[in-house]
């Protein structure tokens, strides 16, 4: 399955990169230790399903979410005011708290959004 | 006759310079050098480039760049063959040039260290090898400095620890035999770990091989050559697996934390040349566009100032840095110049030039350190190496998990993060289920999924590893050797010490602020047994000091302690015969005990502070009445690795999109 991931990693088609994803994710689906890497290989599918959606609904060019992290897809969100969205995308991986915090503190920071920082 | 010193850096690399000229020499004409960029760095250290121009080189090429032109008609390239990829890409750009190129060209292809079967079956497959004359330049150690020879493999941890690649181990044997060769075999090889093993089996099957070899031709003239030395003491293998931690620390050596923040590659490293200058800036030039700019500077250990600053801890580097500039400026000094008679001035006048370089050398190293201040300084430096203390001080590592996630949310670089994590899991035999799934699950969070490679990649070279047996109880017990257990050899070879003196070291825990590299405590244990029993179980009174420490006796402390260490332990001594033996010992005059050679060959490189930390106990072995008897110690390895470049090489670098 490793292998699968690093093909998915090269192949430059999301739709291709899914579908490697979905079939490494298969091949792990009966051993019961590395249930732990199937849960991230399914993670990683939604993420890009996600970032994807993102990329449409904000109307930007492809590439601008795709293949950023988690935390940096939050750090992105927040930097360019969608709170909410950042917000669902913590929720949906369940990022810890602390993390999100450090993560929001510090992208309202860079965005210079002075006032939200101290409302919040 | 004089004693002829084995492992002589000036003349390995006298030898390796020769060696490639005559190979220049023997194409004839002006030719184009293509070179791969890893060679780029030793090659500079062996041979000046107008050196290389006199013997017709016209212009030199990266390999990598793929860009080699056709304005001569001559083409040599100058590669390693040990990787398919490489060989293919020369195989590449021979059929570029020929499809291109309107001149009939010359090919030449120069293998480094080795031609090899694989090699030429892929040449042949791309069908170029009839085009090229090919021929090998035997370069193995390179010598970094005059006590520290480097293999420069640069993958050579890849591909021991990740790949399992044994091609390093064949070629350090190959280097370690020339050197049997020339000066006779290691009296003894004794050393840990796998590889090691490995390493040493390999050599004693070479030797038997070139007995064979030789009896038949019986070639009496060379039959001294595989007697044991009488100038070398031993040699000493040191798996890097053995000791992983030592890597993963943050160096705390002068030189060592150059190459944690600028990099040394081939004594060389790149700086910011507003650190350091540019070269002769022009007024008229704007800060921003020199600011950018990367100054290659010369890290040279024959610099008489940084030779001494090199292997001391950082925090006294700026004390150091002080007491020389004084010393400068009270020599250099104007009103003192009046003073002095003609036959002083004169003194003065010819130590000039030596002043000046001293004073640039001092400009250089001043800002150099000013610049790691400001690494050090800052608040993630404090906060990594705080987490670093703690885990090897004995600490329970569970504390520091609250500093590590913290890190990772501040998006820290992943080879710091990486390097904690795998610290922790090297020295507590790997890490708890739970907190190994909290953590992969939040570094994949962090940096993204591409990294579920880079932890597989990790957990293969045994770097990360949950720990499994804990629940049985019996993790220790189960499988001796399988993993190193840190808290016995924390207590038996002191690899803590408090009371940590950086400014007059004492002992080699200085290197690191109080953690001493478990491979030194090592080898220490097999030459400097008497002063590490000492360190470890001081005497009760002073009369005591005298007299043997029990613990000093044989082996008992290499003995007591490769238990806990993971890997093969081997001890191998090497005899020849009662003749030969005699007629060696006479050549080389009797000097029997004295200013023996101790070879100490780190197998998957070893990092700079413990390089100091060897220098460090070396110096001690010179000094008279020590017990060393004025051994000298060389230190050879298959590469300069540090934490970066150790977990480094498992990052997955692709991103999706």
């Amino acid at each position: 399955s490793n292998l699968l991931l690093s093909e998915a990693l090269e192949s430059t088609d999301l739709a291709l990169a899914l579908d490697k994803l979905k079939l490494a994710s298969k091949y792990l689906q009966d051993t019961k230790d590395l249930a732990f890497h199937r849960t991230q290989l399914e993670d990683a599918a939604k993420l890009l399903r996600l970032q994807e959606t993102f990329e449409k609904e904000l109307k930007m060019e492809s590439g601008a979410f795709v293949g950023q992290s988690v935390n940096q897809t939050i750090f992105s969100l927040t930097r360019l005011g969608h709170a909410k969205r950042a917000q669902k995308v913590i929720a949906e991986f369940k990022v810890p708290e602390r993390t999100a915090t450090w993560l929001k503190l510090r992208a309202l920071v860079s965005a210079r959004h002075w006032n939200e920082i101290e409302e919040w | 006759m004089a004693p002829k010193v084995p492992f002589n850096a000036s003349e390995i690399s006298e030898k390796a310079r020769r060696d490639l000229l005559l190979l220049l020499e023997g194409v004839r004409g002006k030719k184009n050098l293509v070179l791969e960029k890893a060679l780029a760095g030793s090659l500079n250290l062996l041979v000046k480039f107008s050196t290389l121009q006199e013997y017709g080189v016209d212009k030199p090429f990266f390999l990598e760049n793929d860009n080699v032109d056709s304005s001569q008609r001559n083409v040599v390239f100058l590669v390693r063959g040990e990787k398919s990829k490489t060989v293919l890409e020369v195989a590449d750009q021979i059929k570029r040039l020929r499809r291109n190129g309107s001149v009939e060209h010359e090919f030449t292809i120069i293998w480094v260290p080795r031609r090899t079967m694989v090699s030429d079956q892929l040449l042949e497959e791309a069908g170029v090898l009839g085009e090229a004359s090919v021929s090998e330049w035997p370069l193995f150690f390179v010598p970094l400095a005059d006590d520290v020879l480097s293999l420069e493999l640069d993958e050579a941890v890849t591909d021991l620890y990740l790949r399992k690649d044994p091609t390093s181990v064949y070629l350090s044997a190959k280097a370690l035999m020339l050197q049997q060769q020339k000066y006779g075999l290691f009296p003894r090889i004794i050393g840990k770990g796998d590889n090691s093993k490995r390493l040493a089996d390999l050599l004693i099957r070479m030797r038997t091989e070139v007995t064979a070899g030789e009896s038949s031709a019986s070639d009496g003239a060379s039959f001294l050559g595989l007697t044991p030395s009488s100038t070398i003491d031993s040699l000493i293998i040191i798996d890097r697996e053995v000791d992983f931690p030592t890597v993963l620390l943050t160096q705390l050596t002068y030189e060592g934390l150059i190459d944690e923040v600028f990099n040394i590659t081939a004594n060389q490293t790149e700086v910011d040349s507003s650190v350091v200058g540019g070269a002769a800036p022009q007024p008229g030039q704007t800060a921003s566009a020199s600011a950018s700019m990367k100054r290659k500077v010369l890290i040279d250990p024959k610099d008489a100032l940084y030779s001494t600053l090199g292997d001391s801890n950082f925090s006294v580097v700026g004390a150091l840095l002080n007491t020389a500039a004084r010393r400068l400026q009270s020599s250099t000094e104007r009103n003192q110049l009046a003073a002095k008679t003609t036959a002083e001035l004169r003194d003065f006048v010819t130590k000039l030039p030596g002043y000046q370089a001293e004073q640039a050398s001092l400009k250089l190293h001043t800002n150099l350190a000013e610049e790691i201040i400001k690494h050090t300084r800052s608040d993630i430096f404090t906060r990594c190496l705080e987490v670093q203390q703690n885990i090897m001080s004995g600490a329970d590592p569970t504390t520091q998990h609250d500093s590590i996630t913290e890190l990772i949310s501040r998006d820290v670089p992943l080879p710091t993060i990486l390097r904690l994590l795998c610290l922790e899991s090297t020295t507590n035999a790997g890490m708890r289920p739970k907190d190994l799934e909290t953590f992969k699950r939040a570094i994949i969070q962090a940096y993204g999924p591409q990294h579920l490679l880079t932890l597989s990649s990790l957990e293969k070279m045994s770097l990360l590893s949950s720990r499994a047996g804990l629940v049985l109880g019996t993790s220790q017990a189960a499988k001796p050797g399988t993993v190193t257990n840190y808290s016995p050899l924390r207590r038996n070879l002191k690899l803590w010490d408090d009371d940590v003196n950086e400014a007059k070291p004492n002992d080699i825990s200085y290197v690191f602020s109080g953690y001493a590299p478990l491979s030194v405590r090592l080898v220490q244990s097999i030459i400097q047994k008497q002063t590490l029993a000492n360190a470890i179980k001081p005497p009760t009174h002073p009369s005591a000091a005298a007299q043997a420490n029990p613990l000093a006796q044989g082996l008992r402390i290499f003995d007591d302690v490769t238990k806990y260490i993971r890997g093969a332990t081997f001890d191998e001594t090497q005899t020849g015969e009662e003749k030969a033996v005699k007629a060696r010992s006479m050549l080389n005059g009797s000097h029997n005990d004295a200013a023996k050679t101790v070879v100490v060959f780190f197998l998957g490189g070893v990092t700079r502070a413990e390089i100091s930390a060897l220098r460090f106990v070396g110096g001690r072995l010179r000094e008279v009445g020590g017990e060393g008897r004025g051994s000298r110690v060389v230190i050879c390895s298959t590469g300069i690795v540090k934490g970066a470049g150790l977990v480094g090489s498992a990052i997955e670098t692709e991103t999706f999109g």
